[in-house]
């Protein structure tokens, strides 16, 4: 009899709780980023776990995106058992663009630049990929594969070049100083004379 | 000659401060240019129009989860090989499944809201601490969006690669994906335990596996 029940509760046990290990989850709303050479930018991403179990996850990037990608919000999450993807966890990561469109500079490579954006907008394809993180996974056992999980998410961070005209307010700024030191040391010759008078 | 002097040094002052100014308004003008190098509007009046505008915005959310089952999350185990050369070895969940089917298998939440593929790789050959090897090509697999006594099929075997490659495609939500693996033991393979780690990533359907 007690046997019988131990099986009824077994049974209902299974049938509530699907025999799965604990899960991965990504949500995501934005798939392109759009944002202007050597700009700091932030993305962020969500994971979820709607399994019967808690589960550890790491973000991670694809090689392609890596060239520009300056921080990855990298430590292991804690994401508990049944979050749906109405709550869930948001993990951010920043990158940088490179400055990669060419400028006509008139002084050292870096001054008094102007940018014509005459280049095809560069664009790097890549994966924001979420996986089960090892540290907290049994192995295969004594001979054979362990095995892993993990969800990604597609994106696209296209560079923009922000065409504009030669700044000259440098050279401006130099004129006035050196003029204004000139007309300092004029003055204070006047007075010097005047006193001496 | 002092007062002619004096006179040089006043007109000097003069040109002087004529310089700062020109500059100093070159310098505003510069900088109150749009960033664009084009010009501001010039600003009109019209008479008897109206205008109005309101604001339209939709976002695109989209969410997949993916969990391995008990027997996967286990590892795949191809248990102990006695004698060599041994083919096609099964993985020991490739049949103990319901009827008979394979209990190895990779499931999409209900609560994703895109179908997905997905993409399987090892990260290396089978190898032992000592560092022998059963090549990667080795270890094959089929896979199938249902499971039966034939189901996944046992031909043709594919060989695990250390790229991702899709491994079942257009996985519905609250569905499963499940895989047989097996295993060759060539007759001069070194005793011992040899291990590598199988990896499944689910990504939108269409979408390419990647690295």
């Amino acid at each position: 009899m007690n046997l019988k029940k131990l099986f009824i509760v077994f049974s209902m046990f299974v049938l509530v709780f699907p025999l799965v290990s604990a899960g991965v989850g990504i949500s995501w709303n934005k798939e392109t980023s759009l944002v202007p050479e050597n700009t700091k930018t932030c993305l962020t991403y969500k994971v979820y776990n709607p399994w019967p179990d808690d589960s550890y996850v790491e973000i991670e990037l694809s090689e392609e995106l890596l060239p520009i990608v300056s921080y990855v919000e990298s430590e292991t999450k804690f994401v508990p058992k049944n979050t749906p993807s109405s709550e869930a966890i948001p993990v951010e990561f920043c990158f940088k663009t490179p400055r990669i469109y060419e400028q006509d500079c008139l002084l050292f490579d870096k001054l008094i630049c102007k940018q014509d954006c005459l280049e095809d907008m560069q664009i790097y394809s890549g994966e924001v990929i979420v996986l089960e993180s090892n540290d907290y996974k049994s192995s295969g056992g004594s001979g054979g594969s362990a095995t892993a999980i993990s969800v990604s998410a597609p994106l696209k961070v296209k560079v923009q070049c922000v065409a504009h005209k030669r700044n000259y307010s440098l050279i401006y700024i130099v004129v006035v100083l050196i003029a204004g030191i000139l007309l300092a040391i004029n003055l204070l010759n006047k007075k010097r004379k005047k006193n001496k008078k | 000659m002092s007062e002619k002097k004096k006179g040089i040094l006043s007109w000097y002052s003069v040109v002087l401060i004529l310089v700062i100014l020109v500059f100093a308004v070159l310098l505003i003008i510069e900088n109150t240019k749009p960033a664009t190098g084009k010009t501001i509007d010039k600003i009109s009046l019209t008479g008897h129009a109206t205008e109005s505008s309101t604001y339209s915005n939709v976002t695109i959310q989209k969410y997949l989860s993916i969990a391995t089952c008990t027997n996967m999350s286990l590892g795949i185990l191809f248990g102990d090989v006695s004698e060599l050369p041994a083919t096609n070895i099964n993985a020991s969940h490739n049949y103990d499944g319901a009827s008979s089917g394979s209990s190895l298998c990779v499931n999409v939440s209900a609560d994703s809201n895109t179908p997905v593929d997905f993409c399987i790789k090892a990260n290396t050959d089978l190898t032992s601490i000592d560092l022998d090897v059963i090549v990667l090509a080795n270890e094959t697999y089929q896979n199938s969006s249902t499971t039966n006594l034939t189901l996944p099929t046992t031909s043709p075997e594919i060989p695990l690669t250390t790229g991702y490659v899709k491994s079942g495609d257009n996985i519905a939500a609250g569905s499963e994906n499940y895989y047989r693996f097996w295993l060759d033991v060539p007759a001069s393979q070194p005793s011992g335990d040899y291990n590598n780690t199988v990896y499944f990533k689910g990504v939108t359907t269409s979408l390419a596996c990647g690295a």
